[in-house]
């Protein structure tokens, strides 16, 4: 028997298959304008792809902005609990992950394991909103913050902000970190903040120094929504963003703390999800 | 699903009543003031003046839904959007002559107190510029060490520079008898309203804070007539039957208070969406911001003073310590397991310093807070999707 | 114009001059936006100084507030928060404005040690002058809690002389540039401004003196238009330099940080009428209700003097008392035949293309 959770965001679905306290399978595809179509497959997928041994069985549960299109599925869970949950057994080691193509074994999480003991603030950020969220020892969500209503310090910033600079979504991070780090926006609107890229770039600003200004701006946004919730010495960083590591750069800079980032983090809300479906 | 009360209908043709009286106020020879929530209207209703309340019809606005359109036009006449939407919406509603009762009757005098904001001022200070007709604004100084003498006297001397005025606009002697019996009515209208408040103290609670902010309309445009007194007793007799018959089908698992205004464009939709989940607003800072004087003096000077301590004292005219000891207060009348606190984009008194209120709050009752960010009456600052996600989550934590 | 050394210093680190009154044996009072007589917390043998923000990063403030809120009260509080102005005995909040009123208590939540000194926001100015001595009073015990000192009528006479000289010598500077505009640079003529709201009085004055008679006009290096601007105060600076870009010159303002808070009558005793005075005169303010339906007439006389052809109103985001007065204050002054021009800023503003697009658009209409 498998417990599956499905994340249906915004710009990208993903999917975790927990068994027997291991994750044994994770995938994920771009949620397009059907949540539905996208979340089907990806169960297909995922059902297909899981051992016989498990057992013909299993419970689902979604969660993510396109969790009501598909409580057909199964039971449904908010995306803050769940990313709660799924992170927290994720760093805690409660969840292995035998699968080395989903993992990096020397993730070197030991040395903070001791820091996270009593529970962690998270931030996650993904297409359309972050969340700061603090987690218990238990891996309850016991306060979180969110992003107003603009999509400033999203996923979606970034997303205006390459395509304006010609990179794709990765290309922004790692000219970002090739670059002098010194460039800051001013603008936190994404509507103007792409109007200034264009007029920095015809007054002759490089590229990679607007992409690490960029980052920074995304990193500045959301460190007041963790200095809310509160941090001491590590931050647990997620969600699709989390894939850049010049928005981490730019984290620890300003938050002055550690910031890490678990193997599958990206997949912790569809894991939180797989671990609610089991309860 | 909440039960649809009969005072409903009630209510709805005794604003409507209200209204038709204002707009015909020239017509029939009287005068129309515009004041603030927070503005002594006893003073006005004594020389017989119609009050209107630009705040309500912009909650009107709101709630039905009218509110975009006018806000527009406020902001293509030069309103920037970071500004109040209540102001936006009415000053859009006065350029346009729209909202649900065509615009306001044009006033003889405007009136307003810093008791609920400073943005009041400014609002109506361009109303007098345009209508060229005299303001009158009363300090009600924010009460950072407590209610004192100064603050009292302070405005005691302002109300009676205002009856002064009031009444050589009025073109009448003030009736100090008549004033009297004024502040008889508001204080018993008052203490009506917060018997209805006081009723979702039981669990199950007969009425939620969201509708109590529908109920809110009289107390805030007809306090000090008997029109209040009559509907809340009204409602009270309807809340009681609806209590003692255990016809309260909602099952109420989370009980939560309500911080600053309400979402007027979603009440009924989040009042349903959190009746679906188990979960009831049983009081907010802003419908219990209306219980006014307790008792009556005997002399003229003691009821101006009674009456200035009343409008010293709203919710968002208190310092943090003295606010958090409110909702503290609130919290343990009222049974709540936690509170939402509306960010509201519009109302700076009331948003500036949430994320500091929530914190000595949740330190002093170990109860959870959401915050949540809408507006009062744009609901370009408001995503459904966005903010039940949020509520969800938030409730999410009693059930895990 | 080259200005003395010593002022250009003061302006350029603030604090650190602000913080030097401690070896006078002067305890530094942080003053935020708002009118308050600075001679009134110099009697009590303190140094005010103000703050207006400024800060590019508000990493803690954004924590305390929500995005929408005023962003100089993002960027005082940032200083605040920070521990930047930890070095001040306490902080005085004039409550001019909601965001100001509920900001002292954020500030005392903090742990910091603050007033809330309450503007009166009435129509009655008698009345108000009564309020205002029971406040001065409660300050003046505030005072002595956070300095040791209450302010005297003695030490006030001495300060009243000082602070004159202070608003002598900036409203003489005022008058140079409006006779010559382009001697200055924007930023140039702002350090002046803003070290007036910094230094040592005495200093400021003496650093001041034969500024004046040594001042020569020059030539006009090519034709400029003059213009006057009107806002909360003229952040980011750097800013300011986009107008003579574009051949505009600022031939005089109507800022708070700036001639408003300078025309403030000084206050010359704790009587009732000098302090309704004090606080209350000067010229109409946007956040003053005395006075206040004269502003069109006076913003249109202002120009006019300054043989101004243009307005430009410089919105600091988020401030609703300037806010509110735009759309009527323009029409007047349009209707006076003046231009004018709306440019919405932010003090954590560091590119200025946007708005300098429509500056330069606002010169050509001239």
């Amino acid at each position: 028997m498998v417990s599956i959770g499905i994340d249906s965001g915004s710009t990208v679905t993903k999917i975790a298959v927990v068994g027997n306290g291991a994750v044994i399978h994770a995938d994920s595809a771009p949620t397009g304008t059907d949540p539905v179509r996208s979340g089907t497959m990806l169960l297909d997928r995922a059902r297909a792809a899981v051992p016989a041994d498990f057992g013909g069985e299993s419970k689902v549960c979604v969660t993510g902005y396109g969790r009501k299109l598909l409580a057909h599925l199964g039971t449904q869970k908010t995306e803050i609990s769940c990313h709660a949950l799924g992170t927290h057994a994720l760093v805690t080691g409660k969840l292995t992950t035998p699968d080395s193509r989903l993992t990096t074994p020397d993730f070197g999480l030991t040395p903070h394991a001791s820091r996270l003991a009593p529970g962690f603030t998270l931030l996650d950020i993904g297409g359309q909103d972050s969340k700061g969220i603090k987690v218990d020892a238990g891996g309850h969500a016991v306060d979180f913050a969110m992003n107003d209503k603009c999509a400033a310090g999203t996923g979606k910033f970034l997303e205006v902000i390459s395509r304006t600079l010609g990179f794709g979504i990765e290309g922004v991070s790692a000219a970002a970190l090739a670059s002098g780090r010194k460039a800051r926006l001013s603008s936190m609107c994404t509507v103007f903040a792409d109007s200034e890229v264009v007029s920095l770039t015809a007054r002759g600003e490089r590229p990679d120094e607007i992409a690490w200004a960029a980052c920074y701006a995304v990193a500045e946004r959301c460190a007041g929504l963790v200095k809310r919730m509160g941090v001491k010495g590590v931050l647990i960083f997620t969600g699709g963003v989390s894939d850049l590591p010049a928005v981490a750069e730019a984290l620890k800079e300003i938050l002055q703390v550690d910031v890490i980032s678990p193997p599958l983090a990206r997949f912790s809300g569809a894991l939180g999800a797989a671990l609610f479906a089991a309860k | 699903m909440p039960v649809k009360l009969q005072a409903q209908d009630e209510l709805k043709s005794l604003m409507a009543a209200y209204y038709l009286e204002a707009k015909n106020a020239s017509y029939n020879g009287k005068k129309v003031a515009w004041v603030s929530s927070g503005a002594p209207v006893e003073f006005l209703y004594a020389l017989d003046y119609v009050p209107i309340y630009p705040e309500n019809y912009a909650a009107m606005c709101g709630a039905s839904k009218q509110s975009p359109a006018l806000i527009a036009e406020a902001e293509a006449a030069g309103y920037l959007p970071d500004l109040c939407s209540y102001a936006r919406c009415d000053i859009g509603a006065d350029i346009v002559q729209g909202g649900p009762v065509m615009g306001l009757p044009d006033p003889d005098l405007i009136v307003a107190g810093t008791n609920i904001c400073t943005t009041i001022i400014k609002w109506f200070q361009q109303v007098a510029y345009r209508k060229k007709k005299p303001f009158v604004a009363i300090e009600m100084p924010y009460l950072t060490t407590g209610l004192g003498k100064s603050e009292a006297d302070f405005v005691v001397a302002q109300f009676r520079r205002f009856r002064d005025v009031a009444a050589e606009v009025a073109g009448v002697p003030f009736d100090e008898d008549r004033f009297v019996e004024v502040v008889k009515l508001s204080a018993e209208g008052s203490r009506l309203w917060g018997e209805v408040l006081d009723i979702a103290r039981r669990s199950p609670a007969p009425l939620s804070a969201l509708d109590a902010f529908i109920h809110i309309a009289p107390i805030v445009t007809l306090r000090g007539t008997e029109k209040p007194i009559e509907y809340y007793k009204t409602l009270l007799s309807e809340l009681e039957t609806l209590s003692r018959g255990g016809l309260i089908a909602d099952a109420q698992h989370t009980r939560l208070l309500w911080d600053n205004l309400p979402i007027w464009f979603r009440l009924r939709r989040m009042s349903e969406f959190l009746a679906f989940r188990g979960a009831i607003v049983v009081a907010s800072t802003y419908t219990n911001s209306w219980a006014a004087i307790k008792e009556i003096p005997r002399k003229l000077d003691d009821i101006y003073e009674a009456l200035a301590r009343a409008y010293l004292e709203p919710y968002i005219n208190r310092n943090f310590p003295d606010r958090v000891k409110i909702l503290s207060q609130m919290a343990s009348d009222f049974s709540a397991h936690g509170m939402i606190m509306h960010s509201n984009r519009s109302c700076k008194p009331y948003s500036i310093g949430q994320y500091m209120l929530k914190g000595m709050f949740t330190k002093e009752t170990g109860k959870p807070v959401l915050i949540l960010d809408a507006d009062m009456t744009d609901p370009r600052a408001y995503s459904d999707e966005q903010a039940e996600g949020r509520i969800e989550a938030f409730l999410e934590q009693w059930f895990q | 114009m080259n200005l003395p050394k010593v002022i250009v210093d003061a302006a350029s680190r603030p604090y650190a001059v602000a913080a030097e009154s401690r070896k006078k044996g002067r305890a530094p009072i942080a003053v935020l936006p708002g009118y308050f007589p600075a001679e009134l917390v110099a009697a009590a043998g303190a140094h005010p100084f103000r703050v207006w923000g400024g800060r590019a990063a508000t990493v803690n403030a954004d924590a305390a507030l929500q995005a929408y809120i005023c962003s100089m009260a993002k960027s005082v509080l940032e200083d605040v928060l920070d521990g930047t102005l930890d070095f001040a005995a306490g902080f005085l909040v004039p409550s001019v404005c909601d965001t100001m009123q509920n900001l002292s208590d954020v500030i005392a939540a903090s742990g910091r040690k603050v007033f809330c000194f309450r503007f009166p926001r009435s129509s009655f100015p008698d009345e108000a002058g009564v309020w205002l001595r029971d406040e001065v009073a409660r300050f003046s015990r505030w005072m002595k809690s956070a300095t040791g000192r209450e302010p005297s009528g003695e030490a006030l006479a001495y300060e009243t002389d000082r602070y004159s000289a202070v608003k002598t010598a900036v409203l003489e500077l005022y008058a140079l540039r409006r006779e010559c505009p382009q001697a200055f640079t924007g930023r140039g003529f702002y350090d002046a401004v803003f070290a007036a709201q910094t230094m040592d009085p005495g200093a400021f004055a003496d650093a001041m003196s034969g500024c004046a008679a040594n001042f020569k006009c020059g030539d006009a290096a090519g034709a400029g238009r003059r213009v006057m601007v009107s806002g909360t105060a003229p952040i980011p600076p750097e800013f300011l330099d986009v107008f003579a870009e574009h051949g505009l010159w600022l031939a005089d303002d109507d800022f708070m940080a700036g001639r408003r808070l300078f025309s403030r009558p000084i206050l010359e005793s704790l009587g009732p009428k000098d302090l309704a005075q004090a606080f209350l005169g000067g010229v109409p303010c946007p956040s003053n209700t005395f006075g206040h339906d004269k502003r069109p007439g006076y913003l249109a006389d202002l120009a006019k003097e300054a043989g101004a052809a243009g307005v430009v109103f410089w919105q600091t985001k988020a401030c609703e008392n300037e806010a509110f007065d735009l759309p009527w204050i323009d029409a007047a002054l349009r209707g006076n035949g003046l231009k004018t021009l709306l440019v919405e800023t932010e003090q954590k503003m560091r590119t200025f293309e946007t708005a300098a697009a429509r500056i330069a658009a606002f010169a050509e209409s001239l």
